[in-house]
């Protein structure tokens, strides 16, 4: 065994932990790691820390030793270990990635797993979150040390869950320490510039992470150190973390500092980062940091990782333009977050408004208290048009031909357009539920199963209560479900309500079989329900059921409340999977054909249906309460260039913008490209590599996209010309 | 009151200040050489084609021998019939009241960017009473209203929006009468006339020229000092070429679009005012 503890440290110390509890085999796993890893020292990345976190763990831990994988080995260890069946699943699938979807099976009946191959809905617990590294860094280890030393005396009994967040600690520091150690050991045969970066390394490392940091460089040190020990995910409030360090560094190192960290940023595929934004107090808590690392975003040009930046009707016209001129360089980011909306909507889930002003964004578009909660993730997603489906075609899916929904009988029945809503209502609902009971399945079992101890110790709440992070141990543990085809639902509603109820030009019946044959033989129909009025064209008859649809679907899902303590929430941002799930939908009354397989791009419209130009989708969607919305309400918005290389197009933009936020929009994301760009791009993919386009929730290499996605991306309206 | 109008765009930031709603009006008096707006000329509603659409599929043959002959009423049938969308009526008839509602809408906007609505055309002001009612609408509720014109009109006509009007934009496409008649089909005393009264009524005017190569550049100077300084120059495009065919006339102008580089260069030889279009 003794091999196994230095190829694969993770499994040893979880095998071999001196106590059962879970959250301390976990925590041993990670001591077990930091004592056996092997570092090295590149003086080039200017700062020590290794990415091995973003991958499930184990394997993220085997990468970063560059160690050879004895999967024979380890697969012998877990069938000899004595943990229950669940716990060496959940080991297994930190070891192997692809294992998810064995934790899925142990939790999902056959029928859901069914239902999330063919995109009709599905339900996970697991997810992004945002650590509080401000907490880390401004106390550094030893004050939370004294911390747990403070609950723990508070809550008796609770020994193995604190002796476990002090082993994590001990874990990191150690790590830090022979990071120490390692660059003494190169100082004496590197020479030059090396020779610099190696000696600020150890005279930080003689500070940090048990004090907190001296000067910028420290700062970001210390933050790298952290976020990749075991946590490449979000940093969350990076300027309000980073700020104040930042702004009172002498050493006239810190802009170098800021671009250095941007780069590992970049080369580990870090998610989210939020800056700006409003205090509970309405005042603007941009600060040098803000403005700098957007400097360094329009210097770089790179895709990853997402900004996002907060508004409030104080923010200085200085954030807007920081702002509209990174939006310019074609990056899609940052997207652009509403305090006035989304502050009152975390409220009305009871959150104080003091931790509302805190929230910030992780993974795509995921709405997240800084330090606080663990809430910010997808807990699953449905597909609305298949509410539709199932009413039209009693109960089945129309990709599968089976039967996923409830079979509310013969859809001619429904005597009015109200009648048919009704049954419509009842097939959501019953989609949403079982969404939540699928992710709270899951939810109990990463709780029991999969602990994690060192966002327990940077979340508020669980040290307080002596409860894991995964474990309702978070001050809030809402929950976030995503909606798919909304927009292309809504439209084929308005259409039946206008041909088959108020006009019965066409009977129920007819269409029914219209939808079945792919509206082959029925091409007049098509035509009619095809061109009907369209959502996002600012027209009321349309909207109002847009509104009808999104407030039911939002209210409904907050009744439901999640096993982490919290309600879920709705939010919509479809990513790439609007292509994904546009596919596995057959016909609709909107007029989308079987093999149309694009879906409207979150709360937008359908590609190429917003002819009224960029006021008249606003109009459109601000319809809709936004503060309903719990996760990101993404609206996708392209532009041509020439909307931002011009001073009226920048000032149309902005006045575009605020107004918006003005009244009541949560968020903007916008594209900057020419069309001919793109045509190109899809012809000349060589000429056109680093094509930056916003999808969903990230920015991707536009020649990297599926045909499909990058006709939609052309298709989706070019806003002013 | 109904008005024949060919379009309403929606965010438009370079007919005036902000963001704004452009109401375009059918009709117009000049046959400019290069206008982008063929479909803008004759009053009455008229005929698209788009031949890159037609799959020859005969539907509208079907029912209709007028096609595209002076007989055509533009009653569009034939439009409702092509499942391919290779036909569309240009130009509608539409109350003023309901202009306005659709301008309403994008109130906000306005407040937020200082912009508001915009008449354009063709020359709006061939409908004066019409254009003069949705002004007047705007007008009270607090929208700021301009008028693109080329000022080739009776002055009675201008003078039913001036109440109504915040700004004017107006065309100077020559000084030269017989070089005016050559591009624009039209003599420009009336518009010189009209364009000295307005500036002696103490009205917003901001004079504009599109610059087209070879053609009205040698007038240059002459209309800057026409304008006295309230002058902007706009660059000659082809955007409107594809309508040509559309509409089934022949686009005859012969051009190469300025460039940025050639704009700003004239800008500054004439002291003009040009806002780059980033195009």
């Amino acid at each position: 065994m003794r091999r196994l503890e230095t190829i694969e440290p993770f499994a040893y110390g979880y095998l071999h932990s001196p106590r059962k509890n879970m959250e301390y085999r976990i925590a041993n796993s990670i001591y077990c790691f930091a004592k056996n890893i092997q570092l090295s020292i590149d003086p080039k990345s200017f700062f020590v820390g290794t990415p091995w976190a973003n991958q499930p763990l184990g394997v993220r831990f085997k990468s970063s030793c560059s160690m050879s994988f004895e999967t024979t080995e380890i697969k012998k260890s877990l069938k000899n270990a004595k943990g229950r069946f669940l716990g060496t699943l959940f080991l297994q699938c930190a070891m192997f990635p692809r294992a998810t979807e064995t934790i899925d099976a142990a939790h999902c009946s056959l029928k859901t797993q069914l239902m999330r191959w063919n995109k009709n809905l599905w339900g996970v617990g697991g997810g992004h979150g945002n650590p509080d590294y401000k907490l880390l860094l401004d106390s550094g280890t030893d004050g939370l040390r004294e911390k747990i030393e403070k609950f723990r005396a508070l809550n008796s009994g609770k020994d193995d869950f604190y002796d476990a967040l002090l082993l994590t600690l001990d874990a990191f520091d150690l790590i830090c320490k022979r990071y120490k150690e390692k660059a003494e050991e190169t100082l004496p045969s590197a020479t030059g510039k090396d020779k610099e970066t190696l000696k600020r390394i150890i005279s930080a490392l003689e500070n940090i992470p048990q004090k907190s940091p001296r000067n910028f460089f420290e700062a970001c040190q210390f933050f790298w150190l952290s976020f990749s020990f075991l946590d490449i995910d979000s940093p969350g409030l990076f300027d309000y973390t980073l700020g104040k360090y930042y702004e009172e560094d002498k050493t006239g190192l810190r802009y170098e500092c800021l671009k250095k960290l941007w780069e590992l940023f970049h080369t580990t595929r870090t998610w989210n980062l939020c800056v700006g934004g409003s205090n509970e107090k309405g005042e603007d808590m941009c600060n040098e940091l803000t403005y700098d690392l957007l400097a360094v975003a329009r210097e770089y040009k790179f895709n990853t990782p997402n900004i996002t930046m907060r508004f409030h009707k104080n923010s200085p016209e200085e954030a807007w333009n920081a702002a509209i001129d990174t939006l310019a360089t074609g990056i899609g980011m940052p997207a652009i977050y509403n305090d006035e909306c989304v502050v009152p909507a975390m409220e009305k889930l009871g959150i104080p408004k003091k931790d509302a002003h805190l929230y910030c964004m992780n993974g795509c578009n995921q709405i997240d208290i800084y330090g606080k909660s663990h809430m910010g993730l997808e807990d699953g997603e449905f597909n609305v048009a298949k509410a539709l489906e199932y009413l039209l075609f009693r109960g089945k899916c129309s990709y599968t031909k089976k039967k996923f929904g409830l079979d509310l009988g013969d859809p001619s029945r429904y005597k009015t357009f109200d009648e048919l809503m009704t049954g419509f209502f009842k097939e959501i609902d019953y989609m949403i539920k079982r969404v939540a009971d699928t992710s709270n399945k899951a939810q109990v079992i990463y709780a029991k199963y999969g602990p994690n101890p060192w966002r327990s110790t940077l979340t508020e709440g669980c040290v307080e209560s002596g409860l894991d992070y995964k474990n309702k141990g978070p001050l809030y543990g809402h929950g976030q479900i995503l909606t798919e085809g909304l927009p292309d639902t809504v439209d084929s509603l308005v259409a039946i309500k206008h041909y088959v109820f108020d006009e019965k030009k066409y009977d129920m019946k007819t269409l029914v079989k219209a939808l079945m044959k792919n509206y082959e033989g029925y091409e007049k129909l098509y035509k009619d329900f095809s061109s009907y009025h369209k959502f996002g064209n600012d027209i009321d008859e349309v909207d109002e059921i847009y509104k009808e649809v999104t407030h039911h679907i939002y209210n409904y899902a907050l009744t439901l409340e999640t096993f982490r303590g919290g309600k879920f929430g709705i939010g919509c941002s479809t990513f790439q999977r609007a292509a994904e799930y546009g596919e596995h939908t057959g016909a609709l009354p909107n007029g989308k054909k079987k093999e149309d397989t694009t879906f409207a791009d979150s709360i937008g419209a359908v590609p190429g249906c917003d002819t009224h130009g960029p006021t008249a989708l606003l109009n459109s969607v601000l319809k809709v309460d936004q503060t309903l919305a719990k996760s990101g309400n993404v609206l996708q918005m392209k532009f041509s260039k020439s909307q931002f290389n011009t001073k009226e197009g920048k000032e149309g933009f902005k006045a575009l913008a605020k107004t918006y936020f003005r009244m009541g929009g949560q968020t903007l994301q916008i594209n900057v490209v020419s069309r001919e760009e793109l045509l190109d791009a899809k012809v000349h993919p060589e000429k056109h590599q680093n094509l930056v386009v916003r999808v969903g929730g990230f920015s991707e290499y536009f020649v990297r996209l599926s045909p499909g996605l990058q006709d939609n991306i052309i298709k989706r309206t070019e806003n002013g010309l | 009151m109904k008005g024949n109008i060919f379009d309403i765009q929606r965010f438009s930031i370079h007919d005036g200040p902000g963001i704004r709603t452009t109401v375009f009006l059918k009709g117009c008096t000049l046959r400019c050489i290069w206008c982008h707006n063929p479909e803008s000329q004759k009053p009455e509603p008229e005929l698209a084609f788009y031949a890159h659409k037609c799959r020859s599929c005969g539907a509208c043959r079907s029912f209709c021998d007028k096609l595209f002959t002076s007989n055509c009423t533009a009653c569009g049938k034939c439009v409702d019939l092509c499942p391919h969308g290779a036909r569309e009526i240009m130009g509608k008839a539409k109350e003023a009241a309901d202009v306005f509602e659709i301008v309403k809408r994008d109130r906000e906007y306005y407040i937020t960017s200082g912009g508001g609505v915009t008449l354009s055309g063709g020359e709006p002001l061939l409908q004066a009473d019409f254009a003069a009612e949705i002004l007047k609408l705007c007008k009270n509720a607090g929208i700021h209203t301009a008028i693109e014109t080329a000022g080739n009109v009776l002055w009675e006509n201008i003078e039913k929006v001036l109440p109504y009007c915040n700004l004017f934009l107006y065309d100077i496409k020559a000084i030269d009468e017989e070089k005016h008649k050559k591009l624009t089909g039209a003599s420009n005393k009336l518009i010189l006339q009209n364009a000295e009264k307005l500036l002696s009524a103490n009205k917003n005017v901001l004079f504009r020229t599109p610059v087209v190569p070879g053609y009205n550049d040698g007038e240059l100077d002459d209309i800057a000092r026409f304008c006295r300084g309230k002058w902007e120059i706009l660059a000659y495009h082809e955007i409107g070429v594809g309508k040509y065919a559309a509409l089934n006339r022949e686009y005859l102008l012969r051009c190469v679009p300025p460039t940025e580089k050639d704009m700003l260069s004239i800008a500054k030889k004439t002291g003009a005012i040009y806002r780059p279009t980033g195009m």
